[in-house]
């Protein structure tokens, strides 16, 4: 290829100039000896061999770098919390799982759907007493019961055999006939009267004073 | 099929193709080797350079730039690689013809322009070695002349004017033949 350069690099030049460009091609065409021809060859084989894992090198970092993050996700997703202290298998995630949750795998996040009743649940177990209070407290703002409230929490039809069979009185009965005296005291006749149905209706056996008789 | 460039093969070759080199040294071999050889005139020391160069070369393939010619390039090293050479080695020593001749074929078997070919070879053994390269990077690795400048490192003036007297003199060299 060069030598055919060479030949067309002479065409527009002088005989003289001619005859010395045929005079250098007719020079011998010294090449290299086989022995450096392979020795160069071999040079860059191997310079192409080392150089192509320094291209990749920087894939071992990463490698290593990706192989951690999933083993730290598998992990986590399967490091879920011992069932709830109540044994009533209901499951309890770590909050770094709910934050891997959504890149998660469909299958786990499928799992987490089924597990969410079983969460709710056992969520509802806990608290199920103190948000009855706090409502119970929310009812009944004013520091002393209302009797329609003593109403509600005390079973009417097994309030009174009980009484029966002990003996005993209801402490809210007597307070009740207490107050309903102050009623009649004072002359309240019309409250008196809806305090006392009220109060046979919820102690139909309760033996009332005289007082407080219709009859 | 179109012959691929210099600069592809070296595209090639610097993305770790082996077949691209291995047509860029078929492409450069012969040529390069004759530049060192008569340039130093001495196979010993060229068979040095030519593997120097090219280690030189193979180490500086991601350093190419493909805004010049490769053959620019190639040449460009080898020429920084002759000059640290001469500057290593001992002065060049001017050969006389008995050992110009050793290197050149049998000389049993010259025929006329062989013999012509071998006083041009020894009039360029006798040529300044600025003056000597200027020719064999014109004739040998056929670069212009604002190549030659460019690879050795001169004005473009300076490059033409060692050509010049190096052409004037290879020319008197045949003519002294046709005379005798």
């Amino acid at each position: 290829m060069i030598d055919d350069d060479r030949k067309n690099a002479s065409t527009a030049n002088d005989p003289e100039r001619e005859a010395l460009e045929a005079a250098w091609r007719r020079m011998p065409a010294d090449e290299p000896p086989e022995l450096l021809d392979q020795a160069i060859l071999n040079r860059a084989r191997r310079d192409l061999e080392t150089a192509r894992p320094r291209r990749l090198r920087w894939l071992g970092p990463f490698a290593t770098a990706g192989v951690a993050l999933i083993a730290l996700s598998v992990w986590l997703l399967s490091d879920r919390g011992p069932a709830s202290p109540g044994g009533d298998g209901a499951l309890r995630l770590e909050p770094a799982t709910e934050r891997a949750l959504p890149a998660a795998p469909d299958a786990l996040r499928a799992r987490e759907a089924a597990d969410a009743p079983l969460r709710e649940e056992a969520a509802e177990a806990q608290e199920f007493r103190p948000v009855t209070r706090a409502k119970s407290a929310a009812a009944s703002p004013a520091p002393r019961p209302a009797p329609s409230a003593m109403l509600q929490v005390a079973p009417t039809e097994e309030a009174a055999p009980a009484t029966d069979e002990t003996g005993d009185q209801p402490p809210g009965a007597a307070e009740w006939v207490e107050r309903m005296l102050a009623l009649a005291a004072a002359g309240r006749t019309n409250e008196l009267a809806a305090e006392l149905a009220a109060f046979r209706a919820a102690y139909p056996d309760y033996p009332l004073p005289p007082a407080l008789r219709d009859d | 099929m179109r012959e691929r460039s210099d600069e592809d093969l070296v595209a090639e070759w610097s993305g770790g193709s082996m077949a691209a080199f291995e047509q860029l040294y078929a492409r450069y071999r012969a040529p390069l080797y004759r530049y060192f050889l008569r340039l130093v005139g001495d196979a010993t020391r060229a068979n040095d350079l030519y593997q120097g160069c090219w280690e030189k070369v193979i180490r500086a393939r991601g350093r190419y730039r493909p805004s010049g010619p490769f053959r620019a390039w190639l040449f460009r090293i080898a020429h920084n690689h002759a000059m640290d050479g001469f500057r290593r080695a001992e002065p060049v020593t001017e050969l006389d013809e008995a050992e110009v001749a050793s290197t050149r074929p049998d000389p049993v078997a010259h025929t006329a322009s062989a013999e012509r070919a071998a006083r041009l070879a020894a009039a360029l053994d006798e040529l300044p070695p600025e003056q000597r390269e200027a020719v064999l990077l014109k004739l040998e690795a056929g670069l212009d002349l604002e190549t030659i400048a460019r690879v050795t490192g001169v004005g473009r003036e300076t490059a033409k004017s060692r050509l010049r007297y190096a052409t004037k003199r290879l020319r008197r060299a045949l003519s002294g033949e046709h005379t005798e």
